[in-house]
């Protein structure tokens, strides 16, 4: 996923914030104004003087409110921001709260209740986007705005969500929405799943005018800052690396998403030779769960070759087994264990691969699933498909499991282990069946 | 072998009047900041007399009560400035006197554990130093010349540290009251003027803060307790501090804590006994903090005024959580260069 190159830069502020108070009763009413002027008492925070952010990774410090700045002597304010934008694509800013300021001031008090109450003590994760063409003072930014309407936007969260004594905590959560919406937050309480957001999702998807046939607001969703690893260590889209072919009134169509790459060897899984099926079914596993339609990890070897005897496609023996297997048993498995459909392709011959182009474009045009292919003794991967519809000129993007070495962006694009190839990359006479998984129509 | 130190000419002198007194053993605590190559010794202390002491006891060292007292005499110091060592005086045998100074332990410990989560707050924030953010091992006086008195301004940046120990469920909590500290403390640290490094200031400033509010919570909880008042909501003024110079002309301050109800007369007699310093009333500082005024509508029941509300379980012992030193003016002295230079010792 690649943020849009009109956006100039994206400045995201993070920080904790403390969420205290004190209830002196359980009345309902009394105890939302107290949730209220606790909130209120929080946006003032940061808006006021001791509110800092501190750019991560860089010596740069500002005050926000007082348009003050930290910084060291070759950086001045007006410069400040030209520079920033050609550091890197996405500024990460921390929420700092300065405890110092010239005296003299009060001496300390301590004050002391004796009073049956409640105490509400919650760690509230502040987390901002704002994206912006190029600006030439931080204020112009609007961070401090973003922050407080983020504070409002959790104060109607926590009390939608208040039932009698229980409190959620809300929690921030950003999406990339087609262009030209761009980054959007959304507020979710922690720990309600989406099953229960159903209402919510709805609601976003009318603001949005976004269909309502396909997810943009589970949590899966969730926008992937380029700077952020993924903590599981696999590549994601690698394919996005390549330059694409073109061909004569040809077209490009491609996987829709975001999908990891699984191969040979991973997870301390030895299956050279045998388990490039289980590898694309993983890929298509994983797919799945990262645009939302799925909670589920994606699945070991083991597990998928469990589901199959599960459904009584294979006998007790199987697991464990270094079996091959094929699209029928993709399919199979997709729908025992992920509760999805999916279509099965077959040719007779790989020659016939290269008339299937209209077939492959209407299904990465309308499902954008990646394709698990299996034939003669091979399985790959599709992730899309170049063609032509008056010359007839064919690519196919690959996604090879049969690859042994590390996470190499460098490596596996160079190699062609993700790569274009064309109609002959088939064995011309050996037959093939293609699984082509459905994404289900729900929000 | 011995520690090498670095002392101060008065403080030599100090010692040599007490090896003319007739009591032995005399002992006493030296104060001043230690360094991975040296100590410097800024101030040495006699142990103030224990009234009841019989005729007896006072010919052998009460280890219990130079324990108290070096106790005593760290509230005392500001940041930089600690009980160093101990000394005693003696025509004793020199190992009987060894074996003695050995066993007197001193040790300031943080008891509430809710002043901990606000201590670890501001142990790991952000320093800077003269409005900059210094490189850890840079030195704080680059190009500047030897023997001048420098003062630094310092401010500190926080950030909520999340508290992974923390469930969900414990969002809501019942309690029986709440105790909270709100309020400005004036924070000060001394650093020898040896190449000392911005880390150092740091560590030395930061502790200060910390160890100012804990001895003053601590100072008041105590009284607190002793007092056993009933009433629901009741504001107390803690101590606020007092500066008081070691010489008339020297930049070093050792301070204590004023209650509202006190006059300066009894801070200078706490001076004498605690610290040995004649002191006069002129001579304090009272500056840095002033006294909380309490107007009738600042303070509402269950108010949110800077509030960061504290738990206080019936059955568990106080604690305090989270009062944040809302502001600090802060003045870092590098102490006087005519310290470091001395070859005998």
């Amino acid at each position: 996923v690649v943020v849009d190159s009109e956006i100039a830069t994206v400045l995201r502020v993070k920080g904790l914030l403390e969420f205290r108070c004190q209830l002196d009763s359980t009345d309902g009413q009394l105890v939302r104004n107290v949730i209220s002027r606790t909130f209120e008492t929080l946006r003032s925070q940061v808006k006021s003087e001791s509110c800092v952010l501190a750019v991560s990774d860089s010596p740069v410090i500002i005050w926000p409110n007082k348009d003050a700045y930290a910084t060291p002597e070759e950086i001045t304010p007006s410069t400040l921001c030209e520079d920033m934008h050609q550091w890197i694509h996405v500024i990460n800013l921390c929420l700092m709260t300065e405890v110092t300021k010239p005296g003299p001031l009060s001496a300390p008090i301590l004050t002391k209740t004796v009073l049956k109450s409640h105490f509400v003590n919650v760690t509230l994760p502040l987390d901002c986007v704002v994206c912006t063409g190029r600006s030439n003072t931080i204020k112009e930014y609007q961070l401090i705005e973003a922050l407080t309407h983020q504070l409002c936007e959790m104060e109607k969260v926590t009390l939608q969500n208040m039932k009698g004594m229980t409190l959620l905590v809300p929690e921030p959560v950003h999406f990339l929405l087609p262009e030209p919406k761009g980054l959007v937050t959304v507020v979710y309480p922690v720990g309600v799943p989406d099953s229960q957001l159903v209402a919510q999702r709805k609601e976003l998807h009318e603001q949005f005018e976004l269909p309502d046939d396909r997810p943009y607001f589970r949590r899966a969703n969730a926008y992937h800052f380029p700077n952020e690893p993924y903590k599981d260590g696999y590549l994601r889209n690698p394919h996005l690396a390549l330059t694409h072919p073109t061909l004569d009134n040809g077209k490009v169509y491609l996987v829709q998403g975001i999908y990891s790459y699984h191969h040979y060897m991973q997870d301390r899984v030895d299956d050279n030779g045998w388990g490039c099926a289980y590898r694309s079914l993983q890929t298509i596993c994983s797919w799945f769960q990262q645009q939302g339609y799925v909670e589920r990890p994606v699945p070991t070897h083991k597990e998928i070759q469990q589901a199959l005897v599960d459904v009584g496609d294979k006998q007790a023996s199987f697991v464990g087994s270094r079996q091959w297997i094929g699209s029928i048993e993709v399919q199979a498995v997709l729908g025992h264990l992920l509760g999805l459909t999916s279509k099965i392709l077959f040719v007779s011959q790989g020659a016939e691969l290269a008339s299937k182009g209209r077939e492959l474009a209407n299904h990465f045009l309308t499902e954008g699933t990646p394709v698990m292919i299996g034939g003669g003794v091979l399985a790959h991967t599709i992730l899309g498909v170049a063609w032509s519809e008056t010359t007839g000129q064919i690519r196919y993007l690959i996604l090879d499991p049969h690859y042994t070495g590390a996470e190499d962006l460098q490596v596996i694009t160079d190699k062609g282990w993700c790569g274009w190839k064309g109609p002959d990359f088939w064995d011309q006479t050996a037959y093939y069946n293609l699984c082509l998984p459905q994404r289900p129509k729900v929000i | 072998m011995g520690r090498g130190y670095i002392v101060q000419d008065d403080v030599e002198g100090y010692l040599s009047k007490l090896c003319e007194q007739k009591a032995d053993p005399v002992t006493g605590l030296l104060i001043g900041q230690s360094s991975t190559q040296r100590d410097y010794v800024v101030m040495a202390i006699r142990t103030p007399q224990k009234e009841e002491s019989a005729a007896a006891a006072r010919n052998s060292v009460d280890k219990e009560w130079v324990t108290e007292h070096a106790r005593q005499v760290s509230r005392m110091l500001p940041g930089g400035l600690s009980v160093v060592g101990v000394f005693i005086i003696t025509d004793a045998d020199a190992k009987d006197a060894l074996t003695t100074l050995r066993q007197v332990r001193v040790m300031l410990t943080l008891s509430s554990s809710g002043l901990k989560a606000w201590a670890h707050q501001i142990e790991s924030g952000l320093c800077l130093i003269d409005g900059k953010r210094l490189p850890e091992d840079s030195e704080l006086t680059v190009g500047q010349r030897r023997n001048v008195r420098q003062t630094y301004t310092a401010q500190l940046l926080i950030t909520t540290v999340r508290d992974e120990n923390k469930r969900l469920t414990d969002v809501i909590q019942q309690c029986g009251g709440s105790v909270s500290v709100t309020g400005a403390i004036h924070s000060r640290a001394y650093l020898h003027s040896n190449k000392p490094k911005a880390r150092l200031a740091e560590k030395l400033l930061k502790r200060d803060v910390v160890s100012t509010v804990a001895t003053r919570v601590q100072m008041m909880l105590e009284e607190l307790l002793a007092s056993d008042q009933e009433s629901k909501g009741k504001l107390f003024c803690l101590p606020h501090r007092i500066f008081c110079p070691l010489k008339v002309s020297g930049p070093l301050c050792v301070c204590d804590y004023q209650f509202s109800d006190e006059g300066l007369s009894e801070v200078t007699e706490r001076l004498k006994e605690m610290l040995d310093i004649d002191a006069a009333e002129e001579d304090l500082d009272t500056r840095q903090e002033t006294t909380f005024e309490i107007t009738g509508c600042d303070i509402t029941p269950g108010g949110h005024r800077d509030m960061h509300a504290c738990v206080l379980c019936p059955d568990c012992p106080p604690f305090c959580c989270l009062g944040v030193a809302m502001a600090t003016a802060v003045a870092l002295l590098a102490t006087a260069a005519s310290m470091l230079y001395l070859n005998d010792i």
